[in-house]
């Protein structure tokens, strides 16, 4: 992407800069996920492709103003590059090739080690909170007694604030294993 | 359905395609949502973790939703809170600290934040020019403004969400290039004769290009008895072919094509107008094919669907 289209991206998004990127940065992480529950191998590559057809987009003129552009212009590389990677196993499929080596992960032993270094960091109440969602016997009854204890109105309401937690532990984890 | 069984059902891939298009649209626009299916997500993957699945949907949560290294992370993570909540994570001494890579947020990098505020600048420029200066539109005689009657109001014969009669609204027509003939035999072109002279109002259908196949049911199309003509409105939103092409077919027997179309306007939405006689589409099942046209490779299948014609007359 030029730097033009990226000006004019960001400048579709939102007048205000700031809001303009954190618009950006809010498309960019949903359309992540959007292509993972799809089953994408390559969701950020394929989320960087799907923004520089919007901003070419922009900058011949075409009046992007709602998600909806987006998410149409991602269902497109997502489809294209479904396409791809049938072509790509048909090959595989279709030659003697060595098997693919799996991307090397980190040990359990660092995860865990992350894991109780970002729970550290975290707020008291945060902890208790995750802490006592996550209670294995009588889980569904917890929740209940969690949501009434803490003034939550529905199980989901409770779901969403403790993922919130979970998002900001993940990040955290992310950054401890160095990615 | 409540929503948190939707997203469920969305995640473990439970839903229709239609449907699940029209849950991924909703995760883009609302926050909320978006933030409970993550919520779901992790709930599933920690009764994964914690054995509480009966087999098929375990392998169905671990296929779909762990079979990548951040899904596989995501289930480390679900496995790791279990433990801490029983109390099964040890707190002993911690090494000493791992190098920390922060990646920065979008809006801490430097020429984010100078495009970001020159995008800014360009946007105060542009409305002071608005201002001062009257907006000329430009002349590049692609396009012409077809006037058409007021609309009416909407009809509610076709109550399906994707395919709903509207009014019809002014038509920004492309006028047709001089290009040579396509190349592309595939798409056959033959147009129908539509009356000139229009007497009535065309009844208009929408369909979306968000969906490739329905899968199941198809469309119902209603053609009020009296119409001379209807018109698809096919919603492209993706923009990316330099032209469309679309058939109508009932069987082997191609009853509608049209190469080369050009979106159009209307409403903030970009759409591909097919015009044509209702007399060409008597009661019956029929099939609608769009194709998008780039400059490289074979024109690319981007909706198919079924459509059911009743009415008309």
């Amino acid at each position: 992407m030029t730097r033009e289209e990226l000006e004019a991206l960001l400048a579709a998004l939102d007048p205000d800069p700031e809001r303009a990127a954190e618009k950006y940065e809010i498309i960019r992480r949903k359309l992540i996920r959007l292509f993972e529950w799809r089953g994408c191998e390559s969701p950020e590559d394929l989320v960087d492709e799907t923004f520089d057809r919007v901003a070419k987009r922009i900058v011949q003129g075409v009046d992007v103003r709602s998600s909806g552009y987006f998410y149409g212009v991602a269902h497109l590389v997502y489809k294209e590059s479904w396409r791809r990677a049938a072509r790509e196993q048909r090959a595989l499929d279709q030659g003697d090739w060595p098997p693919r080596q799996p991307e090397e992960e980190p040990e359990d032993d660092r995860r865990l080690t992350c894991l109780r270094r970002c729970l550290d960091q975290l707020p008291d109440h945060e902890k208790q909170l995750l802490r006592r969602y996550y209670q294995g016997e009588n889980n569904i009854r917890n929740r209940k007694d969690l949501c009434r204890e803490l003034g939550v109105s529905t199980i989901n309401a409770l779901r969403i604030r403790v993922h919130r937690v979970r998002r900001k532990l993940e990040s955290c984890i992310h950054d401890c294993l160095g990615r | 359905m409540r929503d948190d069984e939707l997203v469920r059902r969305f995640l473990l891939g439970e839903l229709k395609e239609d449907d699940a298009e029209r849950v991924e649209a909703r995760l883009l626009e609302e926050d909320e949502l978006f933030d409970l299916c993550e919520a779901v997500e992790a709930d599933l993957l920690e009764a994964v973790a914690r054995g509480e699945l009966a087999p098929a949907e375990r392998d169905r949560v671990l296929k779909r939703l762990a079979s990548s290294p951040q899904g596989r992370a995501r289930l480390a993570l679900a496995r790791g809170l279990a433990a801490f909540a029983d109390g099964k994570l040890s707190s002993g001494p911690l090494p000493a600290p791992l190098p920390f890579r922060r990646r920065g947020a979008l809006t801490a990098r430097p020429v984010v934040r100078r495009a970001a505020l020159a995008a800014g600048l360009l946007a105060l420029l542009a409305g002071i020019w608005a201002v001062f200066h009257e907006t000329i539109a430009p002349g590049d005689g692609e396009t012409r403004i077809v006037e058409q009657p007021a609309p009416e109001p909407p009809s509610h014969r076709n109550p399906t969400a994707d395919l709903r009669p509207r009014p019809a609204p002014p038509v920004i027509a492309p006028v047709p290039e001089p290009t040579p003939p396509p190349q592309d035999q595939d798409v056959e072109e033959r147009e129908l004769e539509v009356p000139t002279r229009v007497a009535s109002k065309p009844e208009v259908f929408s369909l979306s290009l968000l969906t490739l196949r329905s899968g199941g049911e198809p469309e119902e199309i209603q053609i009020p008895s009296g119409k001379e003509h209807i018109q698809f409105h096919v919603n492209v939103t993706i923009t990316d072919f330099d032209s469309y092409d679309a058939v109508v077919s009932r069987g082997d027997e191609k009853i509608f094509s049209k190469s080369r179309l050009k979106p159009t306007s209307i409403d903030d939405e970009l759409v591909l107008i097919l015009d044509l006689p209702a007399s060409a589409l008597p009661a019956g099942k029929y099939e609608m094919k769009v194709y998008g046209n780039s400059a490289e490779g074979t024109p690319e299948l981007l909706l198919e669907r079924e459509l059911e014609v009743s009415g008309g007359g």
